[in-house]
């Protein structure tokens, strides 16, 4: 057993006006979660300690909390893992969502965003009412749909997601992940109406900072999911400036084998680059501008050839 | 971070508040199922559950939900193996029902989008399970209950089904034997509210918290059994607790049944494989009761690990498939007990895991009050009798929750509008605000925790007159303790405290049943052991234990066992 | 110690003076670095969203080109690590793939034998030189200076593909920084996203989130930021006037890349390091120093 300090954040809107930090000294042993300890403490020494917990096993997504800064699942979180990284244990409730009391949040902003996505399985009326059988999926078909449903909707990835905190039309990790388990099932019907919606919820908006990815307790990858619409978004006509980029950024690769910031820049942001000509003219004036004349690199041959090669290829 | 407004909390004016055509409690796979019937027989119907339905316990579920779809397989096989797993306490046309529908609300499941693992040729792929002659348990590697509990809620979502998230049902309220609605606690707010209603259906799974060692989440605490209880619905066969053979040492988190459908081995202390002397033609894959029995009876008689378990083996499975099959318990075991198993044996014991009890149902789920339905793990059909067969608990809750949702649209279409008694609320909030204002009580986490253990030392898989006598004594002080529990928390919103409390007051009256019916019952069957009467006795027993609520405690009568095909007999494997 | 050089896209253009300070840095500290010129851009996370296959096969043509070397890959730009190391890693784990990238870069010649490192240059020298090493060498350690680390997101996430420091509680920078004689100073931001990659598409976002970062640097009392990806650099130099206008906030937080940050101690003329290229000028800094 040994000693431990346990720093929570705490807000009561019957009584606080603001959030504001508790110490806890506990005693730990080395088995003991962080949700272990949060018990503890509620039961043996604060009572209005307020968190939710069921599963107590790392499926039910209910015990979503910051930890030392970063979401996780209080249950599958190991106290002294946190203790010998980082000293203390510093709890605080899930970012980009209201606190309702000490860590409980309001998940009403994170379903709402899944259900932007339309998160059912949209199946052909005749197939759901045949029970002569089940599809036939092969192995390989279900790969993908397999690992983004692995989702348990804990929110971890909407908290830690750091476009969700400057963009709120940004619909989130979790809820693209969602999108892709459909667009990726092969009894789905709706995949082009879902890859045509992703625009409008804001796929083009993940910065791939990876927190989610880094962030997820069932290994989900939702950022991987968003790279995989994305991809399928700009091979089927997507013609907003996101799709535009990819396509000007490879295309560039594909000229000179290096990136051409200065044109890709300029043939993205079309008009709206005059806005940065500023800062456009005082890089040219340091030397930090490439030419559009950029002579390509050597054996440019081979990465155009493999340009060629490869074009069949433009799917996830 | 952003905090939400103060809230105001509400007393209550006098009138229901909300009215439906039936009330679902619970959001589990029976009562989401249940719920989408209804709505799509066209009622107005809402579920009321105290955990966003994804939180719900049935997420937890690993191992597989069966059906007889194999070309060698028949409904007969699955019913019979049903039965005969039940210890012959199933009412065997129950069992008839679920076995049939088996095969229809497999496909309607994946027709709904489960992600079911498959065969090399793209079918549902199906494993061995205990208890079976057939390997019938479809599954989705060893998540079946995750990815069947998300499908549902994405159906629930599509059907544009009601929901009541994060509201705490404190009673039910049943008036000269009609069902006239609910209680309910608002956790948000903590306002109380009435909810009046045709038809309820009681859908909130099992009570494995009574217990201080179970499977089971910290939020499956009986209620919706025991609120029937206290309304004085009679509940049936409650001292029937299913103790899961391999549940992780320590924490006893679930470690499916399909380990040793995939071919695991269940070893003591002298590296035997000891199932061998139980149980030699299924080994391994005898039902549960006989297998966690085994393990038992090897840690009591010294072959087992000292800390009291033994192992299940895995490493001849190999990485691929336990990667494949097995790769939720594998990370389990590497979080909770330390140890990889595709490098060392999983140390294991047995746990509580399943009520078979619960309010009683006929095959529509019609319990004994009218305008009052239950399903899944709370009802009591009964399909399990004695001893359930894993895989068929997923399987109770689609059928069984399917068909009450039917019934309870076509009880509600004939049925006037019910009336409501005005003081249901008011009294129900003077309760609770008798427990927010009292100071300095007992604290009900303690009650809860000295429940758990008395039940786990004198309750469990074996037992006997003594030890059950004073399990009884020993409830019934915790219950007069119970009188003095003041919750520490005071505040209104989402106050955990008062939940944690309400749910360890129904845990008590819960305990207190189980124990009546294992004491009066002299005799042994499926999950209920009695050392002092050591077998199965047909002639004075093959009847369910009903419990009725009285102030001085459950009294207890029986009813017969329905049997259609298969005559009782020697239960050997 | 010798390596085949990724320099990436942007050191070669857009911010030279981090190809330069590189260039004065290892010929001080002896680390030879043979460029691979006739290498492709790795990507950097867009390319892969046109065609994910043809960014795998372009990678492993730099890889096949540094195997040919017999030689580990070292690059000066975390986007470049972070994504090789991506590919890198998708490549040993699936077989299949790796068998149709060879069956392709066959029709070239080549042949990826699976068997080369991609590791950037931070990590080289605190793994490979030694920071003792390192420190041995310096002549005009910081002096205290209060420096805000920018490890940006490449560098730690996702630890399948970066495999070095934790991005938990990352290290690397704050080694380096105490290991030259500065103070790492901590705040809100230090590892979390510039937000270049969507400087182009989500203009706003992309800003705010960079001055905000900055802003926490300066307000915990940061004398300059140092960052081992050109690209962060981009965003947090280059942009920050743009930034500061966008969040209304005054900043004016100098911003190096982490080869500066080592050549300013190794008694490296500044002039040569290229601190004149900045948007926000580091002079005040060079002058204190």
């Amino acid at each position: 057993m040994q000693k431990a300090v346990f720093r929570i954040c705490r807000f009561n809107p019957e009584k606080d006006k603001a959030p504001y930090y508790d110490m806890f000294q506990v005693k730990i042993d080395e088995k003991m979660s962080v949700l272990d300890v949060l018990e503890d403490i509620k039961h043996e020494q604060d009572a209005s300690l307020t968190f939710r917990r069921s599963c107590r096993s790392g499926i039910c997504g209910s015990c979503a909390m910051k930890i030392n800064r970063l979401a996780k699942l209080a249950c599958k979180t190991r106290t002294v893992t946190e203790i010998s990284k980082h000293g203390e244990v510093l709890i605080e409730p899930m970012e980009n969502l209201r606190v309702i009391h000490d860590l409980v949040v309001d998940m009403d902003e994170f379903w709402r965003e899944i259900y932007r996505g339309k998160p059912w399985l949209v199946a052909d009326e005749k197939m759901l009412s045949d029970f002569s059988g089940e599809n036939l999926l092969m192995k390989r078909q279900m790969e993908t749909a397999s690992k983004r449903a692995d989702c348990i909707m804990c929110g971890a990835c909407f908290s830690d997601c750091v476009s969700r905190v400057f963009d709120k039309n940004f619909t989130g990790p979790a809820s693209l992940a969602k999108v892709e388990r459909f667009v990726a099932d092969p009894r789905d019907m709706a995949g082009r109406e879902r890859i045509a919606n992703l625009v409008d919820i804001g796929v083009w908006a993940c910065t791939h900072c990876y927190f989610c990815w880094s962030q997820c307790p069932q290994d989900v990858r939702p950022v991987a999911a968003i790279s995989a619409l994305r991809l399928r978004s700009v091979n089927t006509g997507d013609k907003s400036q996101g799709a535009r980029h990819v396509k000007i950024f490879s295309d560039s690769i594909r000229k000179t084998g290096m990136l051409n910031e200065a044109t890709v820049f300029v043939k993205t942001m079309r008009l709206s680059s005059l806005k940065d000509i500023d800062l456009m003219l005082m890089m040219a004036r340091k030397g930090k501008a490439p030419s559009p004349l950029r002579k390509p690199v050597p054996k440019i041959e081979e990465v155009r050839l493999l340009y060629k090669l490869t074009q069949g290829e433009k799917k996830p | 971070m952003t905090t939400l407004k103060k809230s105001t909390h509400n007393t209550f004016s006098g009138a229901p508040m909300e009215k439906h055509d039936i009330i679902v409690i619970g959001a589990g796979l029976a009562g989401l199922r249940a719920a989408i019937e209804a709505k799509n027989k066209g009622a107005d119907v809402a579920v009321l559950t105290k955990l966003h339905p994804v939180r719900s316990h049935s997420d937890q579920a690993q191992g597989g939900i069966n059906a007889a779809l194999g070309k060698d397989d028949s409904w007969e096989k699955h019913a019979f193996d049903t039965i005969k797993g039940s210890d012959y306490l199933a009412d065997q046309d129950a069992v008839e029902v679920m076995c049939k529908d088996a095969p229809r609300a497999i496909i309607e499941l994946e027709h709904w989008g489960a992600l079911f693992s498959r065969t090399d040729d793209g079918r549902i792929a199906q494993r061995p399970f205990g208890g079976a002659g057939f390997p019938r348990t479809c599954y989705a590697a060893d998540k079946t209950g995750h990815v069947l509990q998300h499908t549902m809620f994405e159906q629930a979502v599509k059907n544009g089904v009601r929901i009541y998230e994060e509201w705490f049902a404190t009673s039910l309220v049943i008036v000269d034997n009609v069902c006239k609605g609910v209680t309910a606690i608002e956790i948000l707010t903590g306002q109380m509210h009435g909810l009046q209603a045709k038809a309820v259906i009681l859908a909130a799974g099992g009570a494995g918290q009574v217990y201080g060692k179970t499977t089971n989440s910290l939020t499956t605490t009986g209620e919706c059994i025991t609120m029937a209880y206290r309304a004085g619905v009679p509940i049936e066969d409650m001292e029937f607790m299913q103790f899961h053979p391999t549940t992780l040492l320590g924490s006893n988190i679930l470690v499916t049944e399909g380990a040793r459908g995939e071919g695991g081995y269940l070893v003591n202390a002298e590296g035997e494989r000891f199932m061998q002397r139980y149980a030699p033609d299924r080994m391994e894959l005898a039902p549960r009761d006989i297998v966690s029995r085994s393990i038992e009876t090897e840690i009591k008689e010294g072959r087992g690990f000292k800390g009291g378990y033994v192992h299940l083996d895995l490493r001849h499975l190999g990485e691929e498939k336990i990667n494949e099959r097995l790769p939720t318990i594998r990370e389990l075991a590497i979080y909770f007990a330390g140890v990889d198993p595709i490098k060392e044996p999983i140390p294991i014991q047995p746990a509580q895991h399943y009520t078979m009890g619960g309010v009683p149902t006929d095959t529509d789920g019609a319990t004994l009050a009218k305008g009052l339905f239950a399903a899944g793990e709370c009802a009591c059909v009964s399909v399990h009798g004695a001893n359930r067969l894993g895989g068929n608990s997923l399987l109770d809750t689609v059928v069984f929750g399917r068909r009450a949702g039917a019934k309870a649209a076509e009880y509600a279409k004939k049925t006037a509008e019910a009336s409501f008694p005005s003081d249901a609320v008011k009294r129900e909030e003077e309760k609770i605000d008798q427990m927010l204002k009292g100071k300095e009580g007992e604290k009900s986490t303690e009650l809860k925790r000295a429940l758990g253990e008395v039940m786990v030392e004198k309750v469990g898989i074996f037992r006997e007159k003594a030890t059950l006598e004073s399990a009884m004594k020993d409830v019934q002080l915790l219950k007069r303790r119970l009188a003095n529990v003041s919750v520490e928390d005071s505040s209104r919103t989402f106050n955990t405290s008062l939940i944690e409390a309400l749910e360890s007051s129904f845990a008590l009256d819960l305990a207190e049943v189980i124990i009546a019916g294992a004491l009066a019952r002299k005799e042994s069957r499926g999950a209920h052991s009695r050392m002092d009467f050591p077998k199965r006795d047909d002639d004075k027993w093959l009847k369910h234990t009903l419990a009725t609520f009285t102030p001085k405690g459950p009294k207890l009568s029986y009813k017969p066992v329905t049997i259609t095909r298969f005559k009782p007999e020697a239960r050997g494997y | 110690m010798k390596y085949a050089y990724f320099p990436g896209c942007v050191a070669k253009s857009a911010a030279p003076e981090l190809y330069d300070s590189t260039a004065e840095v290892v010929k001080k500290l002896g680390i030879e670095l043979v460029e691979l010129t006739a290498a492709s851009c790795c990507g950097a996370g867009v390319q892969n969203e046109e065609n994910p296959f043809l960014n795998v096969v372009l990678n492993a043509r730099t890889f096949v080109q540094a195997e040919e070397l017999n030689l580990d890959i070292v690059t000066i730009c975390s986007t470049c690590q972070g994504v090789m190391g991506h590919v890198r890693r998708q490549l040993d784990d699936d077989s299949e793939l790796m068998a149709k990238t060879n069956e392709t870069l066959d029709k070239l010649h080549l042949q990826y034998k699976g068997k080369v490192k991609v590791k950037h240059l931070l990590r080289a020298l605190i793994e490979d030189y030694g920071l003792k090493n390192l420190q041995s060498q310096v002549t005009k350690p910081l002096k205290g200076f209060k420096i805000a680390p920018f490890y940006g997101c490449y560098s730690l996430r996702p630890k399948e593909a970066v495999g070095f420091d934790d991005h938990e509680k990352p290290s690397s920078l704050e080694t380096l920084i105490t290991a030259l004689g500065g103070e790492a100073v901590h705040y809100e931001g230090e590892d979390k996203c510039c937000g270049f990659p969507i400087l182009f598409v989500q203009h706003r976002a992309s800003l705010s989130m960079a001055a905000v970062y900055l802003n926490n640097a300066k307000q915990t009392g940061a004398q300059f930021m140092v960052t081992p990806c050109p690209l962060c650099h981009l965003s947090l130099d280059t942009y920050q006037k743009k930034a500061e206008k966008a969040a209304k906030v005054k900043i004016d937080l100098p911003v190096i890349h982490f080869s500066q940050l080592v050549g300013m101690t190794l008694g490296i003329d500044p002039r040569k390091l290229g601190f004149s290229k900045h948007t926000v000028s580091a002079d005040k800094i060079l002058k204190e120093w």
